[in-house]
């Protein structure tokens, strides 16, 4: 008696306006199999799922959906297999698994460039007579190549740590419980990925110097 | 943690870029998607890790040069696991059902059946499968089984054969009963080795059963028979129809001529017809203690349908509706 208007309805919400089921109950009907259950599970993981690949891929290639559908059958797998994981923050985890995925991807890469380095040879020389303004954006693009690369080729505790860490925004303590580390090894795990990306950077350097670039 | 500005440089292609969610969901077909991620968390044999896929790989591989250099079958051996149906070897196409959700199983990777579903071996195809209290069953060439009553935990175990072949062998453990049932005939086993067929007659399906070792029990619409060591027992040939339960069908216990493979001495038991109807209720009664509410259901009908004016229709009449109403409640 004598609440406001919006407070009442508050206390008394419309029967049939539908709620967003639980986390427990998506994660049940996945168990279970149910079609909805995997519909709001997709719904709620696509935004984390989506920007962790672009943020990591970057370009749109045409293998973006099938990495996409390879990180839900991933995400499904892990939920229902035998060897179930206990998932304290269901989103960041997620976002760990599309990292994996990525990185897979970017190791995918790299071995077909192997095959192909003949190729990539000759079109970075026509890359360097482009004009200036087209020259930048590819060094741009040699730039995210270089680091994707390098990505793939690094330890891959090392890289997802330093991906969910500094490109994701995750703190110390939510990567170590996605990875099941203590905090101490998180930590340990994303220093050494910046020195070996340092490292990296410096071989490349000398390299560029020697080669004239 | 400061990350070093060199490091934030290098990474600058990764973190200064804009996302663009918005244009790329629509690129993205949600429902196919969604349609994987059930099929995924349905189909067990999914649920394998890639090194799991290269020794798939491998193996099938193995296996295609092996056909081809002398013909040689390939069986491969999985591991099992202590509880579930397990397919524990495997030649050809098999596939598993589970409602209408099929998927064929594939060698080299480790399988456990839905204990709701059935299974099903095209021609030349052929599958062993392993329950948890050691029943070894193999289910050969042009055979649908169902497994549905196949459970580990329970006393009595029950393999429901709806076409084709299969050789079981059985430990002998007091207190434990498997039994094979088809639409003509249950087959319960003393522990023994032995096979049982549903083959196609001119009329219809009939069911053949034949002992390797120890002895077996057959129930039909006609009574019991033992079977021992190298005996074999053929039913009539019955109209085609679903297997699901045993309905009532004409006894015949002697041995079609015209049936295929080695054929023994039938077991062939004149009984009058009060020791018959008394081994119908008998049997019934026996099967509902057990907890095998199917295998009496079947044995009360016989019986109510066969002898309707029998002293033990009414008994057998009123058991049937106690057996029935227990079922309903416990689905």
């Amino acid at each position: 008696v004598g609440a406001p208007k919006s407070e009442m309805m508050a206390l008394q919400p419309h029967a049939s306006e539908p709620t967003a089921p639980t986390h427990e109950a998506i994660l049940a009907g996945v168990v279970a199999g149910e079609r909805w259950a995997h519909a709001a599970l997709y719904d709620q993981l696509y935004p984390v799922v989506a920007r962790t690949l672009q943020k990591v891929l970057r370009d749109s290639s045409g293998d973006y959906e099938d990495l996409l559908q390879i990180a839900f059958e991933r995400i499904v797998r892990t939920l229902t297999g035998e060897r179930r994981v206990a998932v304290v923050s269901l989103s960041a985890w997620a976002g760990s698994i599309a990292v994996h995925v990525a990185l897979d991807a970017l190791r995918g890469r790299t071995r077909e460039r192997r095959l192909f380095e003949r190729d990539s040879a000759a079109s970075s020389s026509v890359e360097r007579v482009a004009a200036p303004s087209v020259e930048r954006q590819l060094e741009a693009r040699q730039k995210l190549e270089w680091l994707q690369h390098t990505l793939s080729r690094m330890n891959a505790d090392q890289a997802e740590t330093l991906l969910l860490h500094d490109v994701l925004g995750h703190g110390l303590g939510e990567i170590a419980s996605i990875m099941g580390v203590t905090v101490a090894a998180a930590q340990r795990r994303l220093s050494r990925g910046h020195q070996e990306l340092l490292r990296r950077a410096a071989v490349r350097g000398v390299r560029d110097v020697k080669e004239g670039k | 943690v400061i990350t070093n500005p060199k490091v934030q440089e290098l990474l600058s292609p990764l973190t200064d870029a804009e996302d663009d969610l918005a244009s790329r969901r629509l690129q993205v077909d949600r429902d196919k998607i969604v349609s994987r991620m059930v099929e995924v968390s349905l189909t067990p044999e999914e649920r394998i890790g890639s090194r799991a896929r290269v020794w798939a790989a491998l193996v099938l591989a193995a296996g295609f040069a092996l056909a081809t250099w002398g013909g040689v079958t390939l069986w491969r051996r999985g591991a099992t696991t202590q509880s579930g149906i397990e397919v524990v070897a495997l030649r050809g196409d098999v596939t598993g059902f589970r409602g209408a959700k099929s998927s064929r199983l594939s060698v080299g990777e480790p399988i456990t059946l839905s204990p709701e579903g059935t299974l099903e071996t095209s021609q030349n195809a052929a599958a062993r499968i392993k329950t948890g209290p050691g029943l070894e069953i193999d289910v050969l060439e042009n055979t649908k089984v169902s497994l549905g009553e196949l459970g580990a935990g329970s006393v009595s175990s029950t393999l429901r054969l709806e076409r084709g072949r299969v050789r079981c062998v059985i430990p002998h453990q007091p207190g434990r009963t498997f039994s094979v049932v088809t639409s003509a005939a249950r087959v319960v086993d003393v522990g023994t080795t032995f096979s049982v067929s549903v083959e196609n007659g001119e009329v219809g399906p009939r069911t053949v059963v034949h002992v390797e070792e120890g002895e077996v029990l057959v129930q039909s619409a006609g009574g019991e028979s033992r079977l021992t060591a190298t005996q074999s027992w053929t039913s009539a040939s019955e109209p085609s129809k679903p297997a699901a339960v045993a309905e009532p069908i004409d006894v015949v216990t002697e041995e079609s001529p015209s049936a295929p493979g080695p054929r023994h001495e039938p077991v062939k038991r004149r009984r009058e017809t009060l020791e018959i109807e008394t081994n119908l209720l008998r049997s019934g009664l026996a099967s509902e203690q057990k907890g095998d509410l199917r295998g009496a259901i079947t044995a009360f009908q016989t019986l109510v349908a066969r002898y309707p004016e029998s002293q033990l229709a009414p008994d057998a009449k009123a058991a049937l509706s106690r057996v029935k109403g227990r079922l309903e409640s416990s689905k």
